[in-house]
C-alpha cells in the first residue's frame, strides 16, 4: 500500500498532468494556419518535378508551325533544344548559349520557360511557394471524369509564365509564356521519371502532335 | 541580560542581519550591473546591424531601406522561416528546404504580436531582446544556487557580451528559450514544480534543446524524492515529463497537418542533417572538406564546440551539478551525430554551465580583463559578418 501511494500514485498523476500539458501545447499549435489545399498541391508537385529528369514539349504559337523541343538534366545543368539547331544550357536561372543560331534575349527567356525543365520549374515553385500558390484554373473533363486544372503563375506582370497542372495526377500539362511580343504555349509530354533509368532523348522519336494533345498523364521512355 | 547572553543571542542575529543586508545589496548591485551590460551589448549589436545596412556590407545588392525596414539584418536567415510559419503555418516539401525544421513557440508569439498590431519582425526582435534580459536575470538567480554571487554575476556579464550572443538580438527563439531553460531549473530547485513543468514544455517548443531539461529536473527530483509529499512527487514527475510531452505534441501536430510526425527530422535533411551512427565521422569529413572554400565558416562552429566542451569541464570541476553539465554536453555534442558542426556555436548559447565555467575562469583578474575586452570586439565582428554565414 505504501509503495502504491509513494510511487504509483505520483507516477500516474504526474503522467496525466504532463499529458494535459502536452494537450495544451497541441491546442496552442492548432492556432497556427493549416496548410491550404493549394499549398499541399504545390508541395506534391515539387516532389513530382524533382523526380523527373527531363521533359519533351511541343511549342505552339498562333500563325506558326509547332516546334518540338526538350530539356534534359545533365551534370552541369539542363540542356535545352528548341527544335532548331539552337542548344542552350540552363544553370540555375541563367541560360548559356551552347550552339546554333543566337537568339534575342526575350526569345531565350521564352525558350527557357517553354522547355519546361523540371528542376527549373520546381525551383521556381519552391521559391514562390508561399507567394504565389497553385490556384484553380478551370475544371475540365478527361476520360469522362471531372478533373481540376491548376495553374501557378510566375509573375503578376508581363512577361509571365503559367504552369498548368492536372489536379488529379499532378502532371504538368502545359506552359504558357506571355509577354508583350510573344504568346506561346508548350504542350508537355513524355516527362520521364529519374528512377526509370531513361535512355537518351535522341533515341526516342518525336511524339506525334495528336498524341501530345491527348497526353495528360505521365509517360516513361517505354511509351516512345 | 548578561554579557554572555548578549553574545550568544543578539550578536549572531545582528551579524546575520548585517550579512543579509550585504547580500541584498550585492544582489541589487548585480542586477543593476546585468541591466547595464545587457543594454550596452544590445546597443553594440543593433549599432553594428545598422552599420551593415547603411554600408550595404558585404553585398551591394542587399539594400533594404533603413526607414522602411530598419534592422532587416536581424530578421534574416532563420528569422524569415519563423515569420513564414507565423504567417502561413507549416508545410513540408520533401527534399527541399521547408519550415517544419523550425520549432513553433516563436511563430506563435509572433502571431500573437501580429494580432495586436505589431509586425512579425518587430515582435520577434522585441521578444528576443527582452527575453534575453529576463534570461540574464534568471541565469543570475540560478547561478547563485551553485556558485558564489560574484561568479553568478560574472557569468551573466559574459553571457551578455558573448561573441555568438548577437543571436539573442535576432528574430530567433534563443532569446525566448534561455529564460525558460534557466527558469525551469530555478523553479525546480525552489520546489515550484508546476511552473518548472510549464517552462520546460515551452522551452522545448522554442528549441529542441529544451528536451535535455529532463536531466537536471530528474536529478533534482531524485535527490529530493524522500522528503517530498505525494502531491509534490506528482508535480515533479509532471515537470520531468513536460519536455518530452511538448515534443510529442509537436510531432502529433505535424502528423495531423502534414501526415508525417517526423516531418521535422525529414526537413532537417535538406540542411544536410540526419542522425546516423556515422554522423560524427561525417561531421569531421565535412569539416576537413570545407577548408579553404566558402564553407570555411564551419571552423567557427567547430572552435565554439571545442570551447564549450572545455568550459563544461571547468564548470564540472567547479562543482556545477553533473546533470546540468551532462545536459549541456548533450546540447553541444549530440548535433554532431547528425553529421555537421553547423550552428553548434548557437546551440551552446542555451547551456548555462558554459557561462558558469567561463565565470570560474574569470576569477583571475587577467582572464576577466581579456574576456571583457575580447568578447565585445568579437561580438561586433560577428554581427558585422552575419550576411556571410547563418548563425
Amino acid at each position: 500500500m505504501s509503495v502504491f501511494r509513494a510511487l504509483v500514485v505520483p507516477l500516474v498523476a504526474g503522467t496525466i498532468m504532463a499529458a494535459a500539458g502536452g494537450a495544451a501545447a497541441f491546442g496552442l499549435l492548432a492556432t497556427l494556419n493549416p496548410p491550404s489545399r493549394a499549398d499541399k498541391l504545390t508541395a506534391a508537385l515539387i516532389g513530382r518535378l524533382d523526380g523527373m529528369s527531363g521533359s519533351r514539349v511541343l511549342v505552339t504559337a498562333s500563325g506558326h508551325r509547332a516546334l518540338p523541343g526538350d530539356c534534359m538534366a545533365g551534370q552541369r545543368g539542363s540542356q535545352i533544344r528548341d527544335g532548331s539547331s539552337t542548344r542552350l544550357l540552363l544553370v540555375g536561372r541563367k541560360v548559356r548559349h551552347v550552339s546554333g543560331k543566337r537568339q534575342l534575349q526575350r526569345v531565350v527567356a521564352a525558350a527557357r520557360s517553354l522547355a519546361a525543365c523540371p528542376r527549373f520549374l520546381a525551383n521556381g515553385l519552391s521559391a514562390r511557394l508561399f507567394a504565389d500558390r497553385l490556384t484553380l484554373l478551370t475544371t475540365t473533363r478527361q476520360s469522362g471524369r471531372s478533373v481540376d486544372v491548376f495553374a501557378a503563375s510566375s509573375y503578376r506582370r508581363l512577361p509571365f509564365v503559367q504552369l498548368v497542372v492536372n489536379g488529379k495526377t499532378l502532371v504538368p500539362t502545359e506552359i504558357r509564356f506571355v509577354s508583350r511580343r510573344l504568346v506561346r504555349h508548350s504542350q508537355l509530354a513524355a516527362l520521364r521519371s529519374r528512377t526509370t533509368g531513361a535512355a537518351p532523348v535522341s533515341s526516342c522519336p518525336e511524339p506525334a502532335r495528336t498524341t501530345l494533345r491527348a497526353a495528360y498523364s505521365e509517360r516513361t521512355t517505354r511509351d516512345c | 541580560m548578561t554579557a554572555e547572553h548578549y553574545a550568544t543571542a543578539v550578536l549572531p542575529r545582528r551579524s546575520t542581519r548585517v550579512s543579509d543586508a550585504h547580500a541584498v545589496d550585492a544582489v541589487r548591485t548585480g542586477r543593476r550591473e546585468i541591466v547595464l551590460w545587457w543594454a550596452a551589448s544590445r546597443a553594440l549589436v543593433i549599432g553594428c546591424a545598422l552599420v551593415v545596412q547603411v554600408a550595404r556590407f558585404p553585398r551591394r545588392n542587399w539594400h533594404p531601406s533603413l526607414l522602411a525596414h530598419p534592422l532587416a539584418l536581424l530578421g534574416t536567415w532563420d528569422g524569415q522561416w519563423y515569420e513564414r510559419i507565423a504567417n502561413e503555418g507549416y508545410l513540408f516539401v520533401s527534399g527541399r528546404y521547408s519550415n517544419p525544421a523550425f520549432f513553433p513557440l516563436l511563430p506563435l508569439v509572433e502571431r500573437f504580436g501580429h494580432a495586436v498590431g505589431l509586425p512579425y519582425l518587430v515582435t520577434g526582435l522585441v521578444v528576443a531582446n527582452l527575453g534575453f534580459l529576463a534570461g540574464l536575470f534568471v541565469l543570475y538567480e540560478l547561478g547563485r544556487e551553485f556558485l558564489p554571487e560574484g561568479d553568478a554575476r560574472r557569468a551573466c556579464v559574459y553571457a551578455a557580451v558573448f561573441p555568438f550572443g548577437y543571436v539573442f538580438s535576432m528574430a530567433y527563439p534563443e532569446g525566448l528559450a534561455l529564460p525558460l531553460v534557466a527558469l525551469a531549473g530555478l523553479c525546480a530547485l525552489r520546489n515550484r514544480w508546476l511552473l518548472a513543468a510549464t517552462c520546460a514544455a515551452l522551452a522545448t517548443m522554442a528549441r529542441p534543446e529544451g528536451i535535455f531539461l529532463v536531466l537536471p529536473l530528474a536529478a533534482i527530483m531524485i535527490r529530493r524524492w524522500p522528503t517530498m509529499t505525494v502531491r509534490m512527487r506528482s508535480r515533479a514527475i509532471a515537470a520531468v515529463l513536460a519536455a518530452p510531452a511538448a515534443l510529442a505534441s509537436f510531432a502529433a501536430y505535424l502528423w495531423w497537418q502534414l501526415n508525417d510526425p517526423l516531418a521535422w527530422s525529414k526537413a532537417e535533411q535538406a540542411w544536410g542533417r540526419s542522425f546516423s551512427p556515422l554522423g560524427v565521422y561525417r561531421a569531421g569529413v565535412q569539416l576537413v572538406h570545407s577548408f579553404g572554400i566558402r564553407n570555411g565558416w564551419l571552423y567557427r562552429d567547430a572552435a565554439a564546440c571545442l570551447i564549450y566542451v572545455l568550459l563544461l569541464r571547468v564548470a564540472y570541476r567547479a562543482g556545477i551539478p553533473r546533470s546540468w553539465v551532462f545536459a549541456g554536453a548533450a546540447v553541444v555534442l549530440l548535433p554532431l551525430v547528425s553529421g555537421s558542426f553547423a550552428s553548434d556555436a548557437r546551440f551552446g548559447l542555451l547551456v548555462p554551465p558554459v557561462f558558469w565555467g567561463l565565470a570560474v575562469l574569470g576569477r583571475h583578474a587577467r582572464t576577466n580583463r581579456v574576456v571583457l575586452v575580447a568578447s565585445p570586439l568579437l561580438l561586433a565582428a560577428a554581427t558585422l559578418t552575419i550576411q556571410f554565414r547563418y548563425p
